[in-house]
C-alpha cells in the first residue's frame, strides 16, 4: 500500500520546515525521539531511527538469555557503525542494555536482534537474508527495494525527511511483533507478498 | 448585643434561641449537601480527564518518538466526540508546542495562538516524571490536566487537557436554589412550631413572676401559687410556695432576735468603750516611744539612712537562682546590674546629720539631687555592699567617696546593717556613715610633712621624755652613719660625745639655737649646730623633744679659712698705709731739701704750707696701720698730735697761745679723716700765723661735736681777727680755698664768725659722713 498523496505530501513538507526551524533553536541533546536536521550525517539519523524503533518491537522471550541480557543490534556497515557507537553506546531499550556489534559477515549474527545493513550491502542482499530466515532478527536498511527482497523495515527519504516501510508479514514470521502506533506511523504497510 | 439578649422577655429568648438552633443545623445540612454534590461532579470530570489523558497519551507516544505532527493531531482530534474537553496540548519535553486541539464553540473564539496553560508551581517536565503523576488545577472555570507521556522510562512529551466546568457550575447553582426555597419553608415552619410550644415552659414563670411582683408589693406572704405539672417548673411552683412560708415563719424570728440583739449591743458598747480608753493609754505611750526613737535618729551626730532593700533581696535571690555563684566577679562585669541595684533601693527616711553632711537645703533637698551625692566611686562602694550583702553578711563596712552637693568631695566610711528582726526580707536597714575627709586630708598633710622630713639635708630626731628616739630621719641617720631602724628606741645622747651627754628628762632640755659637737657611729666627731624644742599638749604639757641638726663642718671649715684671709688682708693694709706714709714722709723731706735752697721768703713759705699738708696726710696713715681696724682712725688722738707737731713748728710757745682741744670720742674714715684732718691743718696754722701777731697772746680752740643729726667742726681764736675786707666767700688764699673745696668733699658747708676773734665752723650731716661715736 502506497498510500502518498500530493496533498498530505505539502502538508508534511510545511511541518518539516516549521519543526526544522524550531530544532534549530532547541536542538536535543538527551532525547532521540525527534527528527534529526538534516546537516546530520545520514547514518546519525538512521542510528537514531533504529533506536526509536526498537522501543516499538516485541521479541519473544526465547530470543533472550535472560530477563537481564542486553539488546544486541547488529551494524553491518562501517559508518553506520561508528554513528551508532557514537550515539547510543550506554542507552537502554525496554529495560535492557543496548549492545552495538559491528559485523562484517552474517555467520557472525549469534544473539542479535536487530541488524542494520548498510547501502554497501545491497548487492549482497540475496546472500544475506535467505540465511536469517526464521530468526527473530529485525532487518532494517535505507535501501530502495529492501522489502521487496525479503528485509523487514526500509528507510528512505523524502522531502529531506527519514520514512519507512514496513512487511509485516516477515516480521511476523520471525516470531516478532511491532507496536500499532508505529504502523500508524508507518508510509507504507506490506502485509504480503 | 449580649445586654440586649439578656433583659429580653423568656418567651422571645426560647423562640430566638429554637430558631437558631434550627437555623443553623438547617443551613449546614445544606451546605455540605451543595458542597458534596459540586465536589463529586468535579471528581467525575477529573476522574474521566485522567482516563482519557491516559488513552490519549499512550496514543500519542510512536508520533512524539518519530516526530509525526499530524499523527499527533489525528489522535487528538479523537476528542471531538467528548464535548466536555474543550482544548488539548501536547508538548515536546523541551515544552515546545507539538499538537493542538481545541474546540469552537459557536460565537466564542479563542485566540489561535493561546499559549499552552501552566499549573501555578513551576514544576518542571522532569518533576513530573520523577513524581509519576500528573497534575490538576483550576483556572478561568475549567479544569486542567497535565500528563507525562513517557516511553521506556523516557519522557517524550507533555498532554495537557483541558475541561470545562460550566455545566457542572450551571447545575449545581439550578440545585443550590431549589435547597434555598426549601430552607426557606423549613424556616417558617420551625418559627411556628417554637412559638407555640415555648408557652409550656414560659407560662408558670410568667405567673410566679406576677405573683412575687404582687408579694413585694404588699408585703404580703401568705399568697400561693398553683401548681400545674410535675416538671422542673411544676416543681419551682412548690419550692416557691414553700419559700413564702419559711420567710413567714423567719420573719417572726427575725422581730425577736432583732429585740436581743439591741440590749446585746448596748452592753458590749459600754464594754468597748471602758477597752477604748485603756487602748488610747496604749497608743500615747507608744506615740511617745516613737517619736523618742524619731527624735534620736533625726538628732543623732552621726549621718544614718533609713532604707528599704527589698527588692534588691529580690533581684539577688533571682540572680542566685539563675546559678550565679560569684557576685564579685557578675557585679564586676556588669555595672549596669550595679545601676539597677541601686535603682531598686527605696530610701524611708535620712536625718539632719545626713542634710548636714552633704550640705543639702533639707531632705527634700538631698533626695531630690542623689544623683549628685553619689559618684562612679560610690558605685563601686556600692558594689563591694552588693557582693557582701550576696554573701550572706547582714553588716557590711565599706569606705568610699561621696560628692556634697555643692560639688565636694567626702571620704566615708559607710556600715551597714540590716535591722534585727528583717533579715529575711531586708526591708529595714540602717546605713550609718562616717566623714573621714578631714581624717584622710589630715593623713595627706602627714604624708607631705612626712616626705619634707624625708628629703630635707637636715637631720630631725624626735624622742620621748625619757630621751628614747622615737623618729628619726634619714638625713640624722645617715649624718651620724646609722640606719633609720638602728636610732629608733636608742637614747638621743648617744649621737652626742660622752663627755658632752647631757641627761633628761626634758625638763632639762636646752632649747633654742646652739652649736655644739656630735659623734658617729664610727667614733668621728663633728661639729653641729642644734635646734631643740619641747612639743607640749593642748593643756602645754611637755610631750615630746624634736631636735634639728645641721652638720656644720664645711660651714666651720669656710669661716676659718674667711678669718684667716681676714689677718692676711690686714696685714697688707698695714704695709700698703706704712708705705703711704713713709712715701708721704720723703715728699715732706725733699721739699724741706727744696726749701733750703729757695731764698724768697715767699715761695719757702707756700712750700712750707705745702709740706704741712703732706705731713697731716702722713700723720693720718700712720695712725690707721696703728689702729685697731685699718680703716677708721681716733680722731681725738690724731689732733692732739698734730697741732702739738704744727706748734713746735711754728715756734709758738705754749704761754703765749694757749691750745684747747675740745673733742669728742670719735672715729673716722679714712676718707673723711683726710679732708677733716687738712681743714684742721689750714685753719689751725691760719691761727698760728695771723691771729695773734706781736706780742699778743691768747687761745685757739678746737671744737668737734659729733651730734645725732650732724657733725661739727670749729677751730676758734680770740686773736686780731680776719681782716675787714676779707669776703669769705671771694677768699683767693689757698688756705681758704683748700678749706672750702674739704668741706665740699664732705657735703659740709663754712661758716665763718667775726666775734672779737675768728670762728670757723664746719657742719656736714651725720649720715654718710663716715663718722662713727666711739663706744
Amino acid at each position: 500500500m502506497t498510500g502518498r498523496g500530493f496533498e498530505p505530501r505539502m502538508r508534511r513538507c510545511a511541518l518539516y520546515i516549521l519543526a526544522v526551524a524550531q530544532l534549530l533553536l532547541h536542538l536535543p541533546v538527551d532525547c532521540l525521539a525527534i527528527e534529526v536536521p538534516y546537516e546530520y550525517p545520514e547514518a546519525r539519523v538512521e542510528a537514531a531511527f533504529v533506536y526509536n524503533l526498537a522501543k516499538f518491537v516485541t521479541w519473544p522471550e526465547a530470543a533472550f538469555r535472560s530477563p537481564r541480557s542486553p539488546l544486541v543490534l547488529a551494524v553491518l556497515d562501517p559508518e553506520m557503525y561508528e554513528a551508532a557507537r557514537d550515539m547510543l553506546a550506554g542507552r537502554t531499550v525496554q529495560g535492557r542494555s543496548l549492545e552495538i556489534r559491528q559485523i562484517f559477515r552474517p555467520d557472525q549474527l549469534d544473539g542479535a536482534h536487530l541488524l542494520f545493513i548498510g547501502t554497501g550491502e545491497a548487492a549482497r542482499l540475496e546472500q544475506i537474508l535467505p540465511a536469517l530466515h526464521g530468526r527473530p532478527l529485525l532487518t532494517v536498511a535505507a535501501i530502495d527495494g529492501f522489502i521487496d527482497r525479503g528485509g523487514m523495515v526500509e528507510l528512505f527519504k523524502s522531502e529531506r525527511k527519514i520514512r519507512f516501510g514496513v512487511q509485516l508479514q516477515t516480521i511476523r514470521a520471525a516470531g516478532l511483533d511491532i507496536s500499532s502506533e508505529v504502523l500508524l506511523l508507518a508510509s507504507f504497510v506490506r502485509r504480503g507478498r | 448585643m449580649r445586654k440586649a439578649f439578656r433583659d429580653l422577655s423568656i418567651r422571645v429568648k426560647l423562640i430566638i434561641l429554637m430558631m437558631l438552633t434550627s437555623g443553623s443545623v438547617l443551613a449546614l445540612v445544606a451546605g455540605t449537601f451543595l458542597t458534596l454534590e459540586l465536589r463529586s461532579e468535579s471528581r467525575e470530570v477529573e476522574a474521566e480527564l485522567t482516563s482519557l489523558a491516559g488513552v490519549i497519551g499512550f496514543n500519542c507516544r510512536a508520533a512524539l518518538v518519530f516526530a509525526d505532527r499530524s499523527a499527533a493531531e489525528k489522535t487528538l482530534d479523537a476528542l471531538k466526540f467528548r464535548p466536555e474537553v474543550i482544548g488539548a496540548w501536547i508538548l515536546t519535553p523541551a515544552e515546545e508546542p507539538f499538537a493542538r486541539y481545541e474546540r469552537q464553540p459557536a460565537g466564542k473564539l479563542r485566540s489561535a495562538s493561546a499559549a499552552p496553560p501552566r499549573p501555578a508551581s513551576q514544576a518542571t517536565p522532569r518533576d513530573l516524571v520523577a513524581a509519576g503523576g500528573e497534575t490538576h488545577w483550576l483556572e478561568d472555570g475549567s479544569l486542567l490536566l497535565r500528563r507525562p507521556v513517557i516511553l521506556d522510562d523516557e519522557l517524550v512529551g507533555i498532554l495537557v487537557l483541558r475541561a470545562d466546568l460550566g455545566e457542572i457550575r450551571a447545575r449545581v447553582s439550578a440545585l443550590s436554589t431549589a435547597v434555598a426555597a426549601v430552607l426557606l419553608f423549613s424556616f417558617l415552619l420551625a418559627l411556628l412550631l417554637a412559638s407555640w410550644l415555648q408557652r409550656f415552659i414560659s407560662r408558670p414563670i410568667v405567673e410566679m413572676t406576677g405573683l412575687m411582683g404582687e408579694v413585694s408589693r404588699a408585703g404580703n406572704y401568705g399568697l400561693r401559687l398553683a401548681r400545674r405539672s410535675g416538671d422542673e417548673v411544676g416543681q419551682l411552683v412548690s419550692g416557691f410556695n414553700n419559700m413564702l412560708e419559711q420567710i413567714e415563719e423567719r420573719d417572726h424570728r427575725l422581730e425577736e432576735a432583732n429585740r436581743l440583739l439591741e440590749q446585746r449591743v448596748a452592753g458590749r458598747t459600754e464594754e468597748l468603750s471602758r477597752a477604748n480608753v485603756g487602748l488610747g493609754r496604749l497608743l500615747e505611750e507608744y506615740r511617745q516611744t516613737e517619736s523618742r526613737f524619731r527624735s534620736l535618729f533625726e538628732n543623732s551626730p552621726v549621718p544614718l539612712w533609713e532604707e528599704d532593700y527589698s527588692a534588691v533581696k529580690l533581684y539577688l535571690d533571682n540572680l542566685r537562682r539563675s546559678g550565679i555563684e560569684d557576685f564579685a566577679a557578675y557585679f564586676c562585669s556588669r555595672p549596669d546590674a550595679v545601676r539597677e541595684c541601686a535603682q531598686l533601693i527605696r530610701i524611708l527616711n535620712v536625718n539632719q546629720a545626713t542634710v548636714r553632711l552633704f550640705r543639702a537645703a533639707s531632705k527634700h533637698d538631698l533626695l531630690g539631687n542623689l544623683d549628685r551625692v553619689f559618684t562612679a566611686e560610690s558605685y563601686a562602694q556600692f558594689r563591694e555592699e552588693l557582693v557582701a550583702l550576696a554573701q550572706g553578711r547582714t553588716r557590711v563596712e565599706v569606705e568610699g567617696v561621696n560628692q556634697t552637693l555643692d560639688g565636694d568631695r567626702r571620704f566615708v566610711k559607710m556600715q551597714l546593717s540590716v535591722v534585727p528582726g528583717h533579715e529575711e526580707t531586708w526591708a529595714e536597714v540602717i546605713v550609718s556613715l562616717v566623714d573621714l575627709t578631714e581624717r584622710r586630708q589630715a593623713e595627706e598633710s602627714l604624708r607631705r610633712l612626712g616626705k619634707a622630713l624625708e628629703t630635707t639635708r637636715v637631720g630631725i630626731t624626735i624622742s620621748d621624755l625619757e630621751g628614747r628616739i622615737v623618729f628619726t630621719n634619714s638625713a640624722e641617720a645617715s649624718m651620724h652613719g646609722y640606719e633609720i631602724e638602728e636610732l629608733l628606741g636608742q637614747k638621743v645622747n648617744l649621737l652626742g660625745p660622752p663627755e658632752l651627754r647631757a641627761e633628761f628628762p626634758a625638763a632639762n632640755v636646752e632649747t633654742g639655737q646652739r652649736e655644739s659637737l656630735n659623734l658617729r657611729k664610727d667614733g668621728s666627731i663633728f661639729p653641729v649646730q642644734l635646734v631643740s624644742d619641747l612639743v607640749v599638749d593642748a593643756g602645754g604639757n611637755p610631750l615630746a623633744v624634736v631636735t634639728v641638726c645641721e652638720d656644720i663642718t664645711e660651714r666651720k671649715e669656710t669661716e676659718a679659712r674667711l678669718r684667716a684671709s681676714i689677718v692676711e688682708k690686714d696685714v697688707l693694709l698695714k704695709e700698703v698705709h706704712h708705705r703711704v706714709k713713709n712715701n708721704l714722709q720723703i715728699i715732706s723731706s725733699l721739699l724741706n731739701l727744696q726749701m733750703k735752697k729757695i731764698t724768697e721768703a715767699k715761695t719757702r713759705a707756700e712750700l712750707n704750707a705745702t709740706r704741712n699738708r703732706i705731713r697731716s696726710m702722713a700723720l693720718i696713715h700712720a695712725k690707721l696701720y696703728q689702729s685697731k681696724n685699718l680703716s677708721q682712725i681716733n680722731f681725738a688722738e690724731y689732733i692732739e698730735e698734730f697741732s702739738r707737731q704744727l706748734r713746735s713748728l711754728y715756734n709758738v710757745s705754749p704761754k703765749k697761745v694757749k691750745l684747747v682741744l675740745d673733742i669728742d670720742a670719735v672715729y673716722l674714715d679714712v676718707d673723711v679723716a683726710i679732708p677733716c684732718g687738712m681743714i684742721v691743718n689750714e685753719l689751725l696754722t691760719n691761727a698760728l700765723k695771723y691771729a695773734f701777731p706781736e706780742e699778743r697772746s691768747g687761745e685757739i680752740r678746737v671744737v668737734l661735736r659729733s651730734e645725732l643729726s650732724e657733725t661739727v667742726l670749729s677751730v676758734e681764736d680770740n686773736g686780731v681777727g680776719l681782716p675787714p675786707e676779707i669776703d669769705m666767700a671771694r677768699v683767693e688764699t689757698l688756705g681758704l680755698q683748700l678749706v672750702r673745696g674739704l668741706a665740699q668733699q664732705i657735703n659740709g658747708t663754712v661758716t665763718v664768725e667775726q666775734n672779737g676773734g675768728t670762728r670757723v665752723v664746719i657742719r656736714c650731716p651725720a649720715a654718710g659722713s663716715g663718722m662713727q661715736k666711739s663706744v
